[in-house]
């Protein structure tokens, strides 16, 4: 395989981060982790012009928030053609971990505080790139990464307080 | 109380560490698959579209005509389904708001006769109506799509492309001055004698040659139908080219332009017409160009653009070069051409020349944009919902089940169709 060293590079510093960006708007781990090797297989075809953009890495997360939003796109004219409200997909078993009840916490959260959180606690993108993502302001996404911390930490004191 | 936050950066590590990581070799695979299907997918479109042979069935649509009262909203009519996915096979808009489509049901098999048509029409994008069936000829020798010509906001004409006589523009033709409620037949002679000096406005140009000739033609013309009736004219004077391919309908700035051989050569040439096809503007491109083209022109603030593609061994459209002109055509500059080792643009549609200045060509579903007059391209994140063509109202891009219009190529309104 003749790739070049930096495209290897790329894929393996960026490859989990932008996972988790496309989990940030999917909701779906499994279709996280289709679209993150699509995004990777596009960017393959035109690594001659990936190789020469000013982030490679911005240029596949380009990629993976496209079809992470064709994908939404799609369910929702489908949930629409077949008169039936949109509804989150169904959350995929979690990863083993010892923080089972938080990311359990965050599945629960709606659609739109989970995607603020997963993009930026756990895809550990910069407010700003949160807020291009969803195309929401900065301020928008400050508030709801506020609301949603309160509600994750109510939720968490709610479970350790039924243990006890 | 628990500290989220730090519990946030505990589970991002947790869950970075137990996604699957695929072997490299896995990607550059699936980008080979990739590949393949979209060769495929192309290849399964163009099919759709292209000319097959002489149809043994014959087919036959009644259509009554209208009561002797005030004329009634368009009826909804909905013939039964002969088999196949129905799929709009055209779409053209009279202004921002308003347009036809014409949706196509049972094409399907090897050989499939004519597909039934259905008109309908919005005036406002966002609902569609059946303005009716539209009579498909009795014909066995014409294609199984027809061609939708809007002339004006209730004048159209379907044109069935002949498909023994390559070099005659229709064969069959239908025409309608009140919306789709009724036609009628026009007769389309072998070859259109009947020449006018300047194109009429909202017609559009088809290729077609001054004598008969099944295969070749030397007296190559343009042919389109008049307004007012749908009868078939030539342009009385077609720019100096061989095998010349027109745009069918002018750049937004009012640009005609056709793409064609300087003749006795091999030289590819572009005609720019900025006065209604009455004289021409004809220059040689001073570009590497293979044999087999189209090309496709846009217009915005006076400058013409022009994509150019070729297809590969394999068939598929590679986009060659993009083009540039500032004075109406007299000068051509080639911007942009594929870099040596840069993978293959298989870019299917227009060019989009926008209010903003940029100009974007789509590799669908993905679009490139460029900021610096079509020298330079980048991924811009935009996704279309399928190959844009220029319309005289705007750009359009045709999806599946829906698509969306832009008046400008900068604003961009999405819209769904009814296939049932």
């Amino acid at each position: 395989m003749t790739t070049g060293d930096w495209f290897a590079s790329l894929y393996q510093g960026s490859y989990r981060s932008l996972v988790l960006t496309a989990y940030g708007l999917t909701g779906d781990l499994g279709e996280a982790e289709e679209i993150t090797q699509e995004a990777f297989a596009v960017a393959y075809g035109r690594r001659t012009r990936v190789e020469g953009a000013d982030s490679p890495e911005a240029w596949v997360r380009t990629v993976v928030v496209n079809l992470a939003r064709r994908r939404g796109r799609r369910r929702a004219m489908l949930d629409r053609l077949l008169r039936r409200g949109a509804a989150d997909p169904e959350p995929p078993p979690a990863p083993a971990g010892e923080h089972l009840d938080l990311h359990a916490a965050i599945r629960g959260l709606s659609r739109e505080y989970r995607a603020a959180v997963v993009l930026h606690y756990l895809a550990d993108l910069p407010v700003e790139e949160v807020g291009s993502i969803l195309d929401i302001p900065v301020g928008t996404v400050k508030s709801r990464l506020s609301r949603a911390r309160a509600a994750l930490a109510e939720q968490l004191r709610t479970e350790e307080a039924d243990r006890a | 109380m628990p500290d989220v936050e730090r519990q946030l950066s505990i589970l991002r590590d947790e869950l970075r560490a137990a996604v699957p990581e695929p072997d490299l070799g896995a990607v550059v695979e699936r980008h080979r698959q990739r590949r393949t299907r979209r060769r495929m997918q192309i290849g399964a479109v163009a099919a759709v579209l292209a000319v097959s042979g002489v149809v043994p069935i014959l087919r036959q649509l009644d259509v009554e005509p209208p009561p002797a009262t005030p004329p009634a909203p368009p009826t909804v009519t909905t013939l039964p389904a002969t088999g196949g996915t129905p799929f709009i096979s055209q779409m053209s808009f009279v202004d921002e708001d308003s347009g036809y489509a014409l949706r196509c049901e049972g094409l399907e098999g090897d050989d499939p006769p004519p597909c039934q048509l259905t008109l309908l029409a919005t005036d406002d994008l966002e609902s569609w109506v059946e303005a009716g069936p539209v009579p498909v000829p009795e014909r066995t020798d014409i294609d199984h799509l027809g061609r939708l010509i809007v002339l004006g906001p209730d004048e159209l004409v379907v044109d069935w492309a002949n498909l023994g006589e390559q070099t005659s523009s229709a064969s069959a033709r239908v025409h309608s001055d009140d919306g789709g409620r009724t036609w009628r037949n026009v007769p389309v002679p072998a070859v259109v004698t009947d020449a006018v000096p300047a194109i009429p406005e909202g017609a559009q140009l088809q290729r077609a040659c001054a004598t008969s000739a099944p295969y070749s033609c030397s007296t190559p013309t343009f042919t389109f139908a008049l307004p007012g009736s749908g009868a078939a004219a030539v342009l009385a004077d077609p720019p100096p080219l061989a095998n010349p391919v027109p745009g069918e309908i002018p750049t937004a700035d009012g640009h005609w332009w056709a793409l064609g051989h300087v003749p006795g050569t091999a030289r590819w040439a572009f005609s720019v017409s900025t006065d209604d096809g009455r004289t021409w503007t004809t220059t040689p491109l001073d570009a590497d160009l293979p044999q087999n083209l189209w090309a496709s022109v846009v217009s915005q603030g006076g400058i013409l653009y022009a994509s150019v593609s070729g297809a590969d061994p394999l068939g598929d459209n590679e986009l060659q070069a993009i083009l540039r002109s500032e004075d109406d055509g007299r000068t051509w500059r080639q911007t942009w051409k594929l870099a040596e080792g840069e993978d293959l643009v298989q870019s299917v549609g227009t060019l989009v020349a926008a209010a903003d200045g940029t100009v974007s060509f789509d590799e669908f579903p993905w679009t490139y944009t460029s900021t610096d007059g079509a020298r330079t391209f980048e991924l811009d994140g935009r996704e279309r919902l399928g190959p844009v063509s220029w319309t005289r109202a705007g750009y359009l891009a045709l999806g599946d089940r829906s698509g969306e219009f832009s008046p400008d190529g900068v604003d961009w309104r999405q819209f769904e169709i009814p296939l049932e």
